[in-house]
């Protein structure tokens, strides 16, 4: 069972937990560790899809590939989180969670994370958005989102 | 093999609700058990299925069994939290069925408001939306609601009006935890949690358990309870994490509304009722969508202007839902509880009139895993009556005769 996370009375609060490295999801952190978000693509159907599978999820082969993904998307959903239970998180609200369509990820697959460089209440679904990645604590990168930059 | 009808609900309870820290789950798992069999005529003795599963206990079904002294030849602790215990219906029919078992015993604790400021839970860390700050799992629901307004008009009001309608229930229900009044204006100042939830759309966070016994039609129809018979059910699971959800605007409920739906040879419009598992307003909008009460994308204007309040179109939640009478972490098994005293006619100023077919929906995790089950005082096709079949329309006045 998950310890219970209490609200700490003085002194720093409990660490962020940090995503499972093991295995192929492993491999998808090693490279954003590298600034590189990589993505998988099946040999047979084509399928693109995210965060490190031994096979397809759309047809099961396991001639699965990595490919870099070129960053670029648009907002599909997002949220504004103002409360946490968590006080490494609580000093950090308001901020905003997004999912957003990668343009070259399959539909329906799609990459979470948080969406920075602009104001929360200029977020727009459907808006432009290019993967860029900051630390989310002890040096450890995480993708973000941030407002597309625009053709010259 | 269609196993409408086959098995019934003989026995359901809730433990002490609200705010229990003198009870442990596992205690209010056994009184709501004994509550239970107690109504049903029935002895532990008789109990040979087991079916729990539990935030606090990896084993939850060998712990209530020590608990309660009970040996069971079947257990299961299929882990789909808040729908599992409406998945569990389905799952005792066919161990029934087989002869598996003869009678099963369903139950549910959880202290989650005695252990506030502490989040319970057995459920592995979601490994790429916890860490970044993902409020697990309202700012699920959350994206899912955002998403709804964009594709579907769906408004904040309409949100609202999904609370108020479980208040204006709830105010109908002794055993509810909220019941002062509640208006549109009310949950719209609530603090937003994650945007665009505030407070109000949210489920409560209290104590209680419950217990459901369900054995063969046959037996069902020796014991002292009306039965309730198990006439239609269905799960499906799409996704875990709401990354992982392919469209935001449709749940598995879909799928599960649709298998069970078949196997009752019963349609929407024959419903009297829907309990629907409403840990947020959006889950309410999505879940009439997806259980066919309207067209896709109508489910803000379907419960607008009280559509599922008292004497509105469908009785929604007619105990007041996870939003007002209780929600103690996982609420699928309360569903069954209201629509089984509904269709015995023990509602009093909530009944809702000739009830005789109903909904008991259960969802888990972020709209990841759904469970419908249809659930009638008679089997369809089976008992001569007079008239047509109509939708009940609002509580009635006086108890339905026994």
């Amino acid at each position: 069972m998950r310890d219970a996370v209490r609200p700490s009375g003085g002194g720093a609060p409990p660490p962020k937990p940090m995503p499972d490295r093991r295995g192929y999801a492993g491999v998808y952190w090693a490279n954003i560790q590298q600034r590189r978000l990589m993505a998988q693509r099946c040999l047979d159907c084509d399928h693109r899809f995210l965060y490190g599978r031994i096979c397809c999820p759309a047809c099961g082969s396991e001639r699965v590939v990595w490919f870099e993904s070129a960053r670029q998307g648009t907002i599909y959903s997002y949220t504004i989180v103002h409360q946490h239970r968590h006080p490494a998180y609580q000093s950090e609200v308001p901020y905003v969670i997004a999912l957003a369509d990668l343009n070259d990820l399959s539909p329906g697959s799609r990459l979470i994370a948080r969406v920075e460089g602009c104001d929360p209440r200029d977020i727009r679904i459907g808006m432009r958005v290019q993967v860029a990645f900051n630390v989310l604590q002890d040096e450890f990168l995480v993708p973000i989102l941030v407002p597309a930059l625009e053709a010259a | 093999m269609n196993l409408r009808g086959e098995v019934a609900i003989v026995g359901v309870a809730e433990s002490e609700l609200g705010s229990t820290p003198h009870l442990s789950p596992l205690d209010q798992m056994a009184q709501a058990a004994l509550s239970a069999l107690a109504e049903a005529g029935l002895r532990r003795s008789d109990i040979d299925g087991v079916f729990s599963t539990s935030a606090y206990y990896n084993m939850a079904t060998v712990n209530l069994c020590e608990y309660l002294g009970i040996v069971p030849r079947y257990s299961d602790s299929t882990s789909t939290a808040g729908c599992a215990f409406v998945a569990y219906l389905g799952h005792a029919a066919a161990a029934i069925c087989s002869g598996l078992c003869e009678v099963a015993l369903i139950a549910y604790g959880s202290t989650q408001r005695s252990d506030a400021g502490a989040f319970v839970s057995r459920s592995e860390l979601l490994s790429f939306e916890e860490p970044i700050g993902l409020l697990n799992p309202i700012s699920g629901y959350a994206l899912a609601a955002q998403r709804h307004m964009y594709e579907c008009g769906t408004t904040g009001e309409q949100l609202a009006e999904v609370a108020v309608a479980a208040r204006d229930w709830a105010r109908l229900n002794p055993k509810a935890f909220k019941r002062d009044p509640l208006t549109v204006a009310d949950v719209l100042m609530s603090p937003i949690v994650s945007s665009p939830l505030h407070k109000l759309d949210c489920c409560l966070v209290t104590d209680g358990g419950g217990a459901v016994v369900v054995t063969s039609a046959e037996r069902a129809r020796r014991l002292r309870t009306r039965p309730v018979y198990v006439l239609g059910f269905g799960e499906s699971q799409t996704h875990r994490g709401i990354t992982g959800m392919r469209d935001l605007t449709v749940t598995p409920a879909v799928h599960s509304g649709q298998a069970a739906y078949e196997m009752s040879g019963l349609s929407p419009e024959d419903m009297n009722f829907a309990q629907l598992y409403d840990a947020f307003t959006i889950n309410t909008i999505l879940f009439v969508e997806d259980l066919g009460f309207c067209p896709k994308g109508d489910g803000g204007r379907f419960v607008s202007g009280g559509g599922i309040a008292p004497g509105g179109k469908l009785p929604v939640n007619t105990n007041g839902g996870g939003l007002s009478y209780c929600h103690p972490g996982m609420y699928g098994i309360f569903t069954i509880i209201e629509a089984v005293r509904q269709l015995r006619g023990e509602c009093g100023a909530r009944q809702v009139q000739s009830a005789r077919f109903g909904i008991a929906h259960g969802n888990g995790g972020m709209f990841s895993a759904q469970a419908t089950c249809v659930l009638g005082s008679e089997i369809p096709g089976r008992t001569l009556r007079a008239g047509s079949a109509k939708p009940g329309r609002g509580p009635r006045k006086d108890p339905l005769p026994s």
